[in-house]
């Protein structure tokens, strides 16, 4: 009769006992499992919505605070509110103060390069980039429009995505630069090459009229790599309307409605037709995640049309272009708004990426200090934070509860089987006598033990997770409700009106709301979680047979049994 | 050379700073095939005796050998496991095995060679102590005071060792019963030639016995021994 034999007949022949052992594991278990798998469950939903997403950020004038500051400076100084009433207002002198004291604000904090390679040499960021845009016409190339195609596909009929110009007019362009032909986008997959190649160093360094278009773009106007096209800046002049600066025209106040005057208002004549040769050096194909917004008002297939009509370019052409814009419109059109901006157009858009959330918001504070919080920090994860908060939280609490339970099983378990040892001293003291091996004893004991709890642990395991997954899928729901007004709590981010983010337009958000997440979250019992659970289960049996066992080594049969 | 050989062993409970001495350098021999008794008034030492002889406990000085090797070298445990069996006043059984199941407890633990029929050998030995089939099935808890103790005598003898000690093991028993077992243990001695030594104050088991030494004082006094 071996030790195991014995332990097995102590189990069957004490059935008492060991269902006081079977029910305190299983409850036990239950805690331990339940709190277990929604840790690793909101783990793996977090990871599974996670995947591939890599902190960005981008930075954006912080204009309401620029603009609080030009209101406070403009009545310091004695400028106050124009008078819309009196026909007299001197409107120039008024914006020429405003241009002014806008300049002296921004001061230090504009960005610029050198300002956005200071940034880039931050430990806190892995890579970075920035693009200068540039936007060219055609008569003859078409965009691609996704809504041509396939226009039954919104459900709701009308979708705010453009549709094609009619023949011989114009359709615009929207040129991308990058300082490396291994930008943001092709990293992240945003795109991926599918011909020819990226531009190189060279290249970029050149300032080469070498670009990469998308497949539907090549496909749309019959381009290959090695293809050129041409694409156009029309320099217009508008014939003696009274011309504003800022980007607008102003309209004179004349008799009659402002429907008839506009038909009558003298359109602009074309004074010079600008060329521009570009030569494909590679085509990409977009990675467009499909969404699922059916609501025309939160539509955003205008986006999904640019990123299917990028043009990537290096940043050096970019500005080759726009300098040479910029004379030509200066020579040719001297009172239009770009000549009288004084400078060639050159908007600059920085993209920051980061290792981990860590690094993002180490950035943002150096970016804090740098701007005085004149640069807002424009994240692709602002909702991110909140959309895992529900979960972080449950996950946390889950947490506390299976460290207590671990805790709780180890005291409660040794107390018990201490207990149960007490009560068959006699018996270990006749085994002892009769010169059994204490190992063999202690085996004995571990043997009653581990075939009760493995029973029990199996048991729980599955119990368990049904409970965890009804309660945590009603906690979640709670938790939901309450975070969903809540607000993006980044110190130098703008306030959060929604989905709409800059970053997002370019195909770098989360594409993760809150309820998705709550739909994704599901408790799950792969196997990883049962070996993890029935080791980690073993083990605090294990533990709570340390006293026990120490007890059986302590005992002196001749004190028992004589 | 004798089975079993005490050189010398003195004993002492430590009470407080004082040491109360209970054995006082005794010296002994014990042999196969003889029935001894250590008698004795209550309090004398007798149950610290046969600790000693049966390595449940150890002399604070002298020694304890079994056929001329000293028992700390065999290994208390080994020399528990394979040289002698023991029976308590109180049984000791394992209240929720059958009487089978005892016996068998005690045969898994030894390392001595046993008959390959096990299950026979075991029903067997307790039929021939006087426990019928019937009663060997069922858990020993639901057995007289002699039939116990008649199963903790088969699990002695199912070891195959030669030494037997036994602390009052008719204390709880009425006489008719006490005549019983005492008759065992001398078919044991004689037919079985083993070395068996009974602890007891009852004169029906000395008058039994090949030799009675009388325990006083500390000191063994021999009181009667019968040549065999
Ligand atoms: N663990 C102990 N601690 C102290 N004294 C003890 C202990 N065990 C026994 N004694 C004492 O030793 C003496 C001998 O005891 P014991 O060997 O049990 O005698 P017997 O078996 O002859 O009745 C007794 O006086 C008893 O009180
Ligand atoms: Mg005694």
């Amino acid at each position: 009769m071996s030790f195991f034999k014995r332990a097995i007949i102590s189990i069957m022949r004490r059935p008492g006992k060991t269902v006081i052992l079977l029910v305190l594991v299983f409850i036990l278990g239950n805690v331990i499992a339940g709190s277990f798998s929604i840790e690793q469950s909101v783990k793996n939903t977090e990871a599974a919505v996670l995947k591939g997403v890599v902190p960005v950020a981008t930075l954006q004038e912080n204009y309401m605070k620029i603009n609080e500051e030009l209101d406070r400076l403009l009545v310091e100084r004695g400028h106050g509110e124009p008078n819309w009433e009196d026909p007299d207002f001197d409107y120039q002198a008024y914006y020429d103060i405003r241009d002014e004291l806008y300049r002296e604000i921004q001061g230090d904090s504009v960005l610029n390069v050198e300002k956005i390679e200071e940034l880039g040499a931050l430990p806190s960021v892995d890579f970075y980039d920035y693009s200068i845009m540039a936007s060219l016409n055609s008569e003859v190339l078409r965009k691609y429009y996704p809504d041509n195609e396939d226009s039954g596909s919104s459900g709701m009929g009308v979708r705010m995505g453009m549709s094609a110009p009619e023949e011989g007019e114009r359709d615009w362009f929207t040129m991308r630069g990058s300082q490396t032909g291994d930008f943001l986008d092709l990293k992240m997959g945003l795109i991926e090459l599918v011909d020819g190649r990226t531009f190189d160093d060279d290249e970029a360094a050149r300032g080469d009229n070498v670009v990469l278009i998308s497949e539907q773009f090549a496909a749309q106007n019959n381009l290959q790599v090695g293809s050129t096209f041409i694409l156009n800046h029309f320099i217009e002049v508008w014939p003696d309307a009274g011309v504003a600066r800022g980007g607008g025209i102003v309209v004179e106040r004349v008799e009659g409605t402002f429907a008839d005057d506009f038909n009558d208002f003298p359109g602009p004549e074309l004074a010079e037709t600008l060329d521009f040769e570009f030569t494909v050096l590679g085509i990409y194909e977009p990675n467009i995640q499909p969404t699922s917004n059916d609501n025309p008002w939160e539509d955003t297939s205008y986006l999904e049309t640019e990123r299917r009509n990028m043009i990537y370019m290096p940043n050096s052409a970019i500005k080759e272009i726009q300098k040479f814009i910029f004379e030509e419109e200066s020579e040719n059109n001297p009172e239009g708004w770009l000549a009288q901006s004084g400078e060639p157009q050159e908007y600059i858009t920085p993209m920051f990426a980061f290792r981990d959330e860590a690094g993002l918001n180490e950035f943002a504070d150096n970016v804090e200090a740098m701007f005085g919080g004149y640069q807002w920090v424009i994240d692709n994860e602002l909702d991110f934070d909140n959309i895992v908060a529900p979960l972080r939280n449950m996950s946390g609490l889950a947490n506390i509860i299976l460290y207590v339970g671990v805790g709780a099983s180890l005291i409660i378990l040794s107390l018990l089987i201490t207990l149960f040892l007490r009560d068959r001293r006699t018996e270990i003291g006749i085994y002892l006598a009769l010169g059994e091996r204490k190992g063999r004893v202690v085996g004995q004991i571990l043997a009653e033990v581990m075939t009760v709890a493995i029973l029990g642990i199996t048991l729980s395991l599955f119990s368990g997770n049904l409970i965890s997954a009804a309660l945590s899928n009603s906690m979640i729901d709670n938790q939901v409700m309450e975070l969903q007004q809540k607000q993006n709590s980044r110190r130098n981010a703008p306030p959060d009106w929604g989905s709409d983010n800059q970053l997002k337009a370019m195909g770098y958000g989360t594409e993760v709301t809150l309820e998705d997440m709550a739909e994704n979250y599901k408790v799950v019992l792969d196997g990883n979680i049962i070996i993890i659970f029935y080791v980690g289960g073993i083990i605090t049996i294990l533990l709570s047979t340390l006293i026990p066992i120490l007890y059986i080594l302590r005992l002196n049969p001749r004190k028992i049994l004589m | 050379m004798a089975l079993i050989d005490v050189n010398q062993i003195n004993y002492f409970y430590q009470d407080g700073d004082t040491k109360r001495y209970i054995l006082n350098n005794i010296s002994y021999s014990f042999e196969r095939g003889r029935f001894y008794t250590i008698f004795g008034e209550s309090g004398s030492g007798k149950t610290t005796f046969l600790a000693l002889l049966s390595a449940l406990d150890q002399p604070k000085a002298g020694s304890v050998s079994y056929e001329g090797n000293d028992i700390k070298k065999i290994g208390l445990d080994k020399y528990r496991r394979n040289k002698i069996s023991i029976i308590f006043q109180q049984y000791n059984l394992v209240p929720y095995m059958t009487a089978a199941e005892n016996v068998r407890v005690a045969m898994s633990i030894t390392d001595n060679k046993l008959p390959d029929n096990l299950n026979e050998v075991v029903y067997n030995l307790l039929d021939y102590i006087g426990i019928t089939r019937e009663r060997a099935d069922r858990t020993v808890n639901k057995l007289s005071g002699g039939e116990q103790q008649r199963v903790a005598i088969a699990r002695a003898l199912a070891t195959n060792v030669d030494v037997i000690l036994a602390d009052e093991p008719t204390g709880n028993l009425d006489d008719e019963m006490e005549i019983e077992i005492v008759q065992i243990f001398k078919k044991l001695a004689h037919e079985h030639n083993k070395c068996v030594i009974v602890v007891s104050h009852s004169s029906q088991i000395a008058d039994e016995a090949d030799e009675v030494i009388k325990l006083r004082k500390g000191n063994f006094e021999s009181y009667k021994n019968t040549s065999s």
